[in-house]
């Protein structure tokens, strides 16, 4: 039982937090909350109205909302199972007994984690542009050149290309999780008849579910929020017919390049809600396919 | 004695501070365009400190902000009611996204009686043919840039650096200047791209490419000068379906203009394709000048010059872009912040750390002569600069559009779909952004 005298040093040594968190974080939250049942314009503040709900409802009818969720969606669903897939990958080769070399392979991998989206955004521009080292490799093998982020068909596989760079967080945390299976594991399913890829299927993959599952509401959450890249590309626009108009950057560009920060703080709260809710169904199925040694 | 002294140097201060606060405040917003560049600023404080020295009644202030961050800052202070004075200099089209934040600035032209005698009467007109109308300030107009020496390997001869000359004793329109930009396309293997052995996916030298004046409103005014709106009703100018479709079969049936992931591209300049050295004609404007390296900073582009624009249906357009310095409509001070344009506007070194060619016809020559300075040993034709301006585009290419931010993403969206889509029949894509832009200009209040 905490004592009064407890709880106010406690509460004086939180102080800090609460009011940043008041002033930075909540107390703007409220206010997009507001300016999203307002016409607010920045560039026009003397004309706001309230419209209650206008905003909302346009947001469920407006064809580039559409449009960029799909583009959102598509991304995710191109992203994030290469996006898990690719590193436990290179994690499973950096566990191997057999590779030599490993802390040298697990920098190489790692490295390229370290370059600012920017700069990355960048060189991966100039690497996929006609005259690109990958275009020379397709011409090499009779592929030919491809356009790859002026073709609206090849813009989602080459920004899940752009996004593999940086897999390096995550292959470290599938490392480190293959690294604490108990070996004991491995050798009583040796003994039982198990092969390699039965003991990586039954023992290794359910071991590190949760960090696997950690990883997957990370990348979710990730690419719904995916901006950057895209923003950097096209210059601010939404790429060849709108195929890479992904949420954010559609939100970006009604709240600063149009001004409209009424509608802007709308889409804000409507991809809240939306990770909230797919979030929350992510939550709802580990329950079946996350094992967890020590319970919940 | 010592506290007597003290307390007079105290009354002193006190006064001469209570006097300077007498002082109206102008707050000189620069970065919108030109202007907020490190190496800008020494210029403009030396005029900042010239003119609050001959003034006991305003303080200048100027404000330099980042350009990236220019157009966001801008509209946040806009928000919060703290509006700066003086913005600029500015372009037409960096203007047009504060449609309704700028203050018409006739009457107090008409107030000060200011002389426009020194600008050529087509910039007068220009100028006043702009919502709200500004003063003449900095001018860029419009004309080709051609790489000589490929014009020479291909055994052509230049285009006419004369308004009205012929080319080869035949017009001089865009029918000619899609010959000669075909002859000028080159394959790896040497073909060009009015054989028929030419291979389209193999050029490595374009013949012609709108150097960063891709818009579709920029292309379209090349056939004549329009706007996308009448009022809030929106339409194309008939003249442009025809410039985009020339445009469009460049790149996609006759292949002698860049297509967007060719003009990226590290090969052909990244976006500066003509400065690459790979392109025989370039359409730009005088502020292209800024990206063209000179030979002494290895430039690519040994021996260039300026040509005149391709007349469509025997008429010549070579559309004008345009700066100039803007007041706020918010501002509290608006007619000192005017006082202060005008003086701003006779100030030769702000003309020259912008870059900027001077609407004053007394200023030009030596303008130009910086410029020729810095080409040297290039002897460039300048005249034809000059005589381009005889011609600029009324209504403004970059005029605004009801609801104008939005309006100008859906037309830079379809100068994308161009750029990277063949195939289209752009009467129908015409019509569908038709259509789009009625849709966006319904949506203003």
């Amino acid at each position: 039982m905490l004592k009064n005298h407890d709880r106010f040093w406690g509460l004086l040594f939180l102080s800090p937090w609460i009011l940043g968190f008041l002033l930075f974080t909540a107390g703007p939250m409220v206010t997009s909350l507001w300016f999203s049942l307002t016409d607010y314009n920045l560039a026009k503040p003397e004309q706001v109205q309230f419209i209650g709900l206008a905003n909302w409802g346009h947001m469920l009818t407006d064809p580039l909302v559409g449009q960029s969720l799909l583009v959102t969606l598509k991304f995710l669903l191109w992203s994030v199972p290469i996006g898990l897939v690719f590193p436990l990958g290179l994690a499973v080769l950096l566990h191997s007994e057999h590779l030599m070399g490993k802390a040298l392979f697990r920098t190489l991998f790692y490295a390229p984690q370290m370059i600012p989206g920017v700069a990355a955004a960048l060189i991966y521009t100039a690497m996929f542009n006609p005259q690109g080292p990958i275009n020379a490799f397709l011409n090499g093998i009779g592929i030919g050149t491809l356009d790859w982020f002026s073709d609206s068909r090849l813009v989602m596989p080459a920004l899940t290309i752009v996004g593999l760079a940086g897999v390096g967080n995550t292959m470290i945390l599938m490392l480190s999780g293959l690294q604490s299976v108990p070996r004991e594991l491995y050798e009583s399913a040796t003994i039982d008849g198990a092969n390699g890829w039965i003991s990586f299927w039954r023992i290794s993959v359910p071991m590190i579910s949760p960090v696997i599952f950690y990883n997957l509401v990370l990348s979710v959450i990730g690419s719904f929020q995916y901006f950057t890249t895209a923003y950097l590309l096209y210059e601010g626009q939404g790429g060849p017919e709108n195929s890479a108009l992904f949420y954010m950057l559609n939100l970006y560009k009604e709240g600063f390049v149009f001004f409209n920060m009424g509608y802007a703080s709308t889409l804000a709260w409507g991809m809240f809600v939306l990770c909230m809710v797919v979030t929350a169904v992510l939550f709802g199925t580990s329950k079946r396919w996350v094992y967890y040694a020590g319970g919940e | 004695m010592k506290t007597l002294n003290a307390g007079l140097l105290l009354t002193l201060a006190l006064f001469s501070s209570a006097s300077a606060q007498k002082k109206v405040q102008i707050h000189w917003y620069i970065g919108l365009g030109t202007g907020s560049d490190a190496q800008q600023q020494p210029a403009t404080r030396k005029v900042v400190e010239r003119f609050n020295k001959s003034q006991n009644r305003i303080e200048l202030v100027p404000e330099y902000v980042n350009y990236n961050n220019a157009r966001d800052q801008l509209a946040t202070r806009i928000a919060a009611g703290n509006v700066p004075d003086l913005v600029g200099p500015v372009g037409i089209l960096g203007a047009a996204s504060f449609q309704e934040q700028w203050l018409d600035l006739q009457p107090l032209i008409k107030k000060y009686k200011v002389d426009l005698s020194h600008v050529n009467k087509k910039v007068v007109d220009f100028y006043k043919s702009q919502d709200p109308n500004g003063i003449p300030y900095a001018i860029y107009p419009s004309f080709l840039f051609i790489n000589k020496d490929l014009f020479d390997e291909a055994g052509l001869p230049y285009p006419p650096q004369k308004y009205g000359e012929k080319y080869q004793s035949k017009a001089w329109d865009f029918a000619a200047l899609r010959n000669i930009a075909m002859q000028l396309t080159v394959d790896k293997e040497g073909m060009d791209a009015s054989m028929s052995d030419f291979d389209s996916k193999n050029i490595v030298q374009y013949g012609y490419f709108p150097q960063y004046t891709i818009e579709p409103q920029s292309l379209g005014s090349m056939f004549g000068a329009g706007i996308f709106a009448k009022g809030k009703t929106a339409q194309i100018p008939p003249q442009w379906i025809p410039a985009w479709q020339w445009f469009y079969d460049g790149m996609w049936k006759d292949h002698f203009i860049p297509t967007d992931a060719v003009q990226k591209s590290d090969a052909f300049g990244k976006d500066n394709v003509f400065n690459s050295g790979k392109l025989a004609i370039g359409y730009s404007h005088l502020w292209y000048t800024c990206c063209l390296d000179t030979a002494k900073d290895g430039g690519k582009v040994k021996n260039w010059d300026l040509a005149v624009v391709p007349a469509y249906n025997g008429k010549y357009t070579a559309k004008l872009n345009a700066d100039t310095f803007r007041i706020m409509k918010g501002s509290r001070h608006k007619e000192e912040a005017f006082q202060v344009m005008l003086y701003l506007r006779e100030q030769p070194e702000l003309l020259e750390t912008y870059g900027a060619f001077p609407a004053d016809t007394r200023l030009q020559p030596k303008f130009l002569k910086i410029l020729q300075d810095k080409y040297t040993p290039l002897k460039i034709n300048w005249q034809v600069a000059m005589d381009s301006l005889n011609y600029v585009d009324i209504p403004s290419h970059e005029a605004g559009l009801p609801n104008h931010n939005k309006a100008l993403d859906a037309v830079n969206a379809f100068t994308l779909k161009l750029m990277t889509k063949s195939g289209l029949n752009i009467k129908q894509e015409a019509e569908t952004l038709r259509k789009q832009l009625q849709g966006i200009f319904n949506e203003k209040k």
